[in-house]
């Protein structure tokens, strides 16, 4: 039974429980009532019984004492309104019956004579009452009263009492499947809400407060912690998605990295923290004629060419050991057998906690650039031996034409005639100009030679310098240099004094009628410095201004502006060298601004200069 | 005074010898015509010790079988001639040749290409004497 009824749905548990409660209560209720009203009516009879029975003993002393059995029979016959009373008997002291009242219809004999007093028997009511005449006893009246009454009016209250229990069950039926909804109501939907969510995952379902009761506060309670749920819910899917985004996109960089390592000239490779190689991309194969299981981990090792290999290992260890990267030129053998020169580098891929994670790294072919650069040497090295050759070699003779034909021209001069004369100072002109040519190719070629590591050199006190060695030429002309401030550059002193040198006798040189005014200013340009010098001379004709940077060109065979024409290509050769750019704006007649930069950053060594104001 | 002149070039060494004539310097000239025999010569004084060996020197760079550096070195190498006055004369006006020169502690002449110019390397050579105070 309570199994069952644990199962059953909380509305109908309700009523059940609600119903039965009721039942019960009006039932016990309704037996107390009955049991109740038996005891008082059992009272009520006996106080009832033993005054009737006083009344007729009363009225029957007379009959007795006149032993009247008729008068004594009218007396009992009055009782014949008892309808209960089965008989009644008068008798006399010797235990004779003086008269009998007996209920219609019945025969029923005198019940005995015991004590005197009300008796309760099994099925009726025995009552023995004395009948006195002045005190002394004369007789004694005997009563069977029979317990019908009861009996019916037990029936009766019982059977009201289960009329009323039933209706009050079913109206408490009624009633609790009514008000038994207030409490399954809020709980089946809590139910529906609970099952609704376990069914579809959905936390943002919420269940409907109904009341204001435990289960108000249970469903408000249900829904944080819905709501809760919810916002894990939804943490954990932003977080699972992220960690699927990131997942992708990781395998996307996979790809990238792969179809970018098979599509790269370059010979790629990966290898883990350790140095063992764990990738080749398609190049290296093709390249080596083998597959990656010969050559993964270490087995490269055996395409380094036997010269380039102990210092090749020593490298590679010593980038694992610290970390830096892996920079190494050497020989790779290919398929065929041939060696050929590669730039192999590699760099350590780290993790979040900065720990090596992987090398990335790659083989360049470089075997050309490589056999350019010998070539670049070897030619170097020829125009190094042209120079020192120069220097000394082709000077020595030319010199000793120039200077023995003037011996001549001035020691044996009237040993010659005019036209003989003429031709020898030709020949002085003409071993002059040659010597002061080869002098000049020289300075040109040596302008294109940075030997050394290049420092920063204030350009300020250079220029001071210059027009130390440019004071004469200046007087003479009687010019004025004015300059700004000037900054460090890098560059070699001796070189960028051969510059300004070059562009401010050329300013000196092509001057017109007035006194030279020359000014040198330098500007910020942020990657690099921008020089000028700007003069007040004759200009230069916009067409020439290309051409006025090459050897040996000029455009005045005027005696009045001597020179080879080799100072502006010196300078622009110069410039170039350093990473710079040299230019001229210029109308004729209105002076020249010789412009020219100078990279703020070396780039052979990668250094900057300091900070320097210009003016 | 023995001034040793080093000097492979025939014409050059006539102007030179006819400068040192005309500053009236009073120097006794010898003559080598390359770094080989400079040396010998050098060695001989140095292992003599009566010879006298030298003054100071001129001395061409580009020489025949040992040039003008090399004799240099050995010079400054010598316990005898290391602090010996040399004066370098040479065609070259190359920054490298003339920084090393200097290093080497020698002065520098360079040949012009007009006989007047060359000339001049007699007052040249005085004011190199007096620096050195053989003068």
């Amino acid at each position: 039974m309570m199994r069952s009824l644990r199962d059953i749905p909380i509305k109908e548990k309700l009523m059940v429980i609600i119903t039965l409660t009721a039942t019960a209560a009006l039932l016990l209720c309704g037996t107390g009532i009955v049991a109740f009203d038996l005891i008082l009516f059992r009272g009520y009879l006996e106080r009832d019984l033993n005054a009737l029975a006083g009344i007729i003993a009363d009225n029957s002393t007379a009959s007795l004492a006149f032993n009247d059995s008729k008068s004594a029979a009218e007396t009992l016959g009055a009782l014949r309104a008892r309808t209960h009373l089965v008989t009644a008997c008068i008798i006399r002291p010797d235990e004779t019956m003086l008269a009998q009242y007996t209920r219609k219809g019945e025969v029923a004999p005198c019940p005995s004579a015991g004590g005197d007093g009300l008796e309760f028997t099994r099925g009726d009511i025995r009552i023995s009452r004395p009948i006195m005449l002045n005190s002394q006893r004369i007789g004694t009246l005997l009563l069977l009263y029979d317990l019908d009454e009861i009996t019916e009016r037990v029936k009766l209250y019982g059977a009201t009492v289960i009329g009323f229990v039933i209706i009050a069950s079913l109206i408490a039926f009624l009633l609790s499947s009514r008000l038994s909804a207030l409490i399954a109501t809020p709980v089946s939907q809590l139910v529906h809400a609970t099952t609704a969510v376990s069914e579809t995952n959905d936390y943002s379902i919420r269940a409907k407060r109904l009341s204001g009761d435990e289960l108000g506060v249970l469903v408000d309670r249900f829904n944080e912690m819905l709501s809760n749920i919810q916002t894990r819910d939804k943490n954990l899917r932003k977080a699972l998605l992220d960690r699927e985004e990131a997942l992708r996109e990781a395998e996307r960089a996979r790809e990238r990295f792969r179809f970018m390592a098979e599509s790269m000239p370059q010979k790629v490779f990966t290898a883990k923290p350790n140095g063992d190689v764990d990738y080749y991309n398609r190049q290296w194969s093709e390249f080596t004629g083998l597959s990656f299981e010969e050559s993964k981990d270490w087995g490269w090792i055996r395409f380094i060419h036997p010269d380039d290999l102990d210092a090749n290992v020593k490298s590679w260890r010593n980038s694992i050991q610290s970390g830096q990267p892996f920079h190494f030129q050497h020989r790779l053998r290919r398929a065929d057998g041939a060696y050929r020169w590669h730039l192999s580098r590699a760099h350590a891929m780290r993790d979040s906690e900065g720990g090596i994670s992987m090398w990335i790294g790659s083989d360049t072919d470089i075997h050309e650039q490589k056999e350019k650069e010998e070539e670049l040497r070897r030619l170097n090295d020829d125009l190094q031996q042209f120079a020192y050759s120069a220097s000394h070699d082709l000077q020595e003779p030319i010199r000793n034409v120039a200077v023995y034909s003037e011996v001549v021209a001035t020691q044996y001069h009237d040993l010659l005639d005019a036209d003989g004369r003429q031709y020898l100072g030709f020949l002085v002109e003409g071993g002059r100009r040659l010597a002061v040519l080869i002098s000049d190719l020289l300075a040109y070629t040596r302008a294109g030679v940075i030997e050394g590591e290049v420092t920063s050199v204030d350009s300020t006190v250079v220029l001071k310098h210059t027009l130390a060695s440019l004071s004469e030429a200046i007087r003479e002309a009687e010019g004025v240099v004015t300059y700004d401030p000037l900054p460090e550059v890098y560059m070699g002193e001796a070189h960028l004094q051969q510059v300004l040198q070059n562009l401010l006798s050329n300013a000196l040189k092509y001057r017109n009628e007035d006194p030279p005014r020359i000014h040198l200013s330098a500007v910020n340009l942020g990657a690099a410095w921008r020089f000028s010098v700007r003069d007040n001379g004759i200009g230069i004709d916009p067409q020439y201004k290309e051409k006025i940077f090459g050897v040996f060109k000029r455009l005045h065979r005027d005696q009045k502006y001597p020179g080879t024409g080799i100072g502006l290509a010196i300078s622009h050769r110069v410039v170039e060298r350093y990473g710079g750019r040299i230019w001229v704006e210029s109308e004729p007649g209105k002076g020249a601004t010789f412009y020219f930069t100078i990279p703020q950053t070396d780039a052979r060594s990668g250094a900057a200069p300091l900070e320097s104001s210009s003016g | 005074m023995n001034l040793l002149l080093v000097e492979d070039n025939l014409p050059d060494a006539l102007i030179i010898r006819e400068a040192i004539k005309k500053e009236n310097l009073p120097v006794k000239v010898d003559l080598v015509s390359d770094g080989e025999r400079a040396l010998g010569l050098l060695f001989a004084a140095e292992n003599d010790e009566e010879a006298m060996g030298p003054d100071v020197l001129l001395l061409d760079l580009n020489l025949p079988k040992v040039d003008g550096f090399e004799v240099l070195r050995v010079i400054r190498s010598s316990n005898k001639f290391k602090h010996i006055p040399v004066l370098v004369v040479t065609s070259s006006d190359s920054p490298d040749d003339r920084s090393e020169v200097a290093k080497l502690g020698a002065g520098y002449f360079r040949k012009p290409v007009t006989y007047s110019e060359f000339t001049k390397i007699g007052a040249f050579l005085r004011r190199f004497l007096e620096e050195n105070d053989l003068l």
